[in-house]
């Protein structure tokens, strides 16, 4: 495995290249999935701008943002994965252990039951959306000052804060559940399945804007996610200054998935399977495994959605359905062979 | 040791150094200086707070009193990067449970320098020579044996404060280097160490072993229940009585046939 990686590494510029490209082929074959017949060749005369009206509308209203909301989704939660399982020092962590997900479902629940609001808009967004949002965000907060004290941010009370906050906001949710009506309460069950229906250019501007900035300030923090893995003091030591470098990634994972949530509900497993299986391949240095974990987790992302429309079309899967079919019997297998590569 | 100070500058000067975690008094107005070119051994009993001096030497514990003075300035008002590069810590246990191949480890020691890849990987090429671990460089870390890492986390430590280009002075912290060596690589590790410092570094190493202070320090400090109890130079302070009132042990000492240095036997 480590030959492969030595390979792998050596050439870097050449398999990021690839990796996009890979990417946009497979966003583009994916604009050929769905519950209305189209042909490849309908995709190709899409690009070039001569396609009949129906599958214009299709595929530049429906398919294409549908597709990029997952690119940038699928992105967001396996590089998340892959910083909070630095930051944990933990391969087997997950973004939702600092309670982002569950305060996400739990803001989500609170504007379906008590605001009665799906069909309310602010700025393009249903209030559903942005009470996940906030609730992520609570969560995050609440946890990352739990962990807070004098002596600094303690990575394991962040770790026991989150199962602490998860369990506080399930309990919100189940409580809310409770006094919801039928109505209600399948809506909040469809909201956590997650889906990318919702696809529109203004949900595409937000979390544009949340990518743009992750690819901006991520690279900053490679060195210190990869002095981290060594123990915070020894990161100390190299000169990383420690609780910044914890602070700086806890927001962006905080902002990162909360957003991805917020639009897109919870999807689970990407954000923990991909970063450990790209490992494998390239081994644990955060300059590759964080950009190749964003692509990858994107490309799974739009091929569990295109998977999602179409295998019982015309009625769609939720696709958080289908990642969890496959990611879980996959990270089980990863963790029975992972003493094979290296990993403890 | 008047001849020591004249010669080569006081790197760190720790004066009047306090440490009480719960109104238990761990250190007890301790006073030490480290100079360049020389290696000065820790040791004492159990808990008698010779890792904690080390770890406030580190800046990972702070003082309840007195000062520590590195180089020019005071120890905690160093930039982060700064200090990086001019001060090492190797720490007693490692944690590290990611695949990362021993080659990069090492590099990481080049974390906190600017200097580029080609410098960075001729002195990770070096570090891991004087280690003996070269043949290992491609093996995942994970995989190795509990020796091998310690030797690869020396390299990756002498690595960051490998060139005197780098930053003067250089200061290098040691916690039980040899505690899982075998005897081959405890020597080669403390050869290297004692090189190392010749070469301009000063070296404060936490050991158990008495034999060890004996064979390869120049000066050694000697910690009870927090005070200092005997500090100079190695072949002056290491007697029978100090080790009896340190550890409460009947020990003789004999001098070894080759070098001349005093040797320990319970």
């Amino acid at each position: 495995m480590i030959g492969a990686q030595r390979f792998l590494t050596a050439r870097w510029p050449w398999v990021f290249c690839s990796a996009v490209f890979a990417l946009a082929v497979i966003v583009l074959a994916s604009l050929a999935f769905g519950a209305v017949p189209t042909a490849f060749a309908d995709v190709f005369s899409f690009i070039a701008g001569a396609s009949d009206p129906q599958h214009q509308m299709i595929l530049r209203e429906l398919r294409l943002p549908r597709a990029l909301l997952a690119l940038c989704v699928g992105g967001i939660l396996a590089s998340s994965g892959a910083m909070t399982q630095g930051l944990f020092r933990n391969p087997l962590a997950d973004p939702s252990l600092i309670g982002v997900t569950a305060g996400a479902a739990a803001g989500a629940s609170v504007a379906i039951v008590l605001l009665d609001a799906y069909h309310w808009d602010v700025w393009g967004l249903s209030l559903v959306s942005l009470g996940a949002f906030v609730g992520g965000c609570l969560a995050v907060i609440f946890v990352y000052r739990i962990a807070t004290g004098d002596t600094g941010t303690s990575v394991a009370t962040m770790l026991l804060a989150g199962i602490a906050v998860t369990f506080l906001a399930g309990s919100v949710s189940s409580l809310l559940e409770f006094v919801a009506d039928n109505d209600m309460l399948r809506r909040i069950s469809l909201w956590r399945m997650g889906g990318l229906e919702a696809a529109d250019d203004a949900r595409l501007i937000i979390i544009a804007a949340v990518v743009l900035g992750l690819i901006i300030w991520v690279p900053l923090q490679y060195a210190a996610l990869n002095a981290l893995l060594l123990g915070e003091s020894e990161a100390r030591h190299l000169g990383v200054e420690v609780a910044k470098a914890k602070r700086n990634i806890v927001l962006m994972v905080a902002a990162g998935v909360g957003v991805s949530v917020a639009l897109a509900g919870t999807i689970s497993f990407i954000g923990l399977v991909v970063p450990h299986m790209v490992r494998i391949v390239i081994g644990p240095n955060h300059r590759y495994v964080i950009p190749l974990s964003a692509i990858l987790g994107g490309i799974l992302l739009i091929v569990a959605d295109a998977f999602a429309r179409s295998v019982i079309a015309p009625t769609e899967l939720p696709v958080g359905l289908v990642t969890a079919f496959i990611g879980a019997p996959v990270f089980i297998s990863l963790l029975r062979q992972r003493h094979r590569y290296g990993m403890q | 040791m008047e001849c020591s100070d004249m010669t080569s500058p006081a790197v760190l000067t720790v004066q009047g150094a306090s440490v009480a975690f719960d109104h238990t008094v761990v250190l007890d107005a301790v006073n030490v200086t480290a100079h360049s070119g020389e290696v000065l051994a820790l040791i004492g009993p159990n808990g008698a707070g010779k890792t904690t001096l080390l770890k406030a030497v580190s800046d990972d514990v702070a003082l309840d009193a007195g000062s520590i003075v590195f180089g020019d300035k005071q120890l905690n008002h160093w930039p982060h990067l700064e200090r990086a590069r001019a001060l090492a810590v190797l720490p007693q246990f490692s944690l590290l449970n990611f695949p990362y191949t021993v080659e990069e480890v090492v590099a990481l020691g080049r974390t906190p320098h600017k200097t580029g890849t080609v410098i960075d990987n001729s002195i990770v090429q070096e570090a891991m020579a004087a280690m003996d671990i070269s043949h290992l460089k491609q093996r995942a870390y994970t995989h190795l044996s509990g020796g091998e890492k310690q030797r690869t986390q020396l390299a990756r430590v002498l690595t960051q404060i490998w060139r005197h280009d780098d930053a003067s002075p250089r200061l290098l912290l040691l916690d039980e280097p040899t505690t899982a060596l075998d005897l081959g690589h405890q020597q080669m590790l403390m050869q290297a160490v004692g090189r190392f410092a010749s070469s301009g570094v000063a070296v404060i190493m936490v050991v158990h072993d008495v034999n060890i202070a004996a064979a390869y320090a120049d000066r050694v400090l000697a910690l009870k229940d927090g005070k200092v109890l005997a500090e100079g130079p190695t072949d002056t302070v290491i007697n029978a009585e100090l080790i009896a009132s340190l550890f409460g042990a009947h020990v003789c000492l004999v001098t070894h046939p080759e070098t001349g240095k005093c040797m320990v036997i319970s």
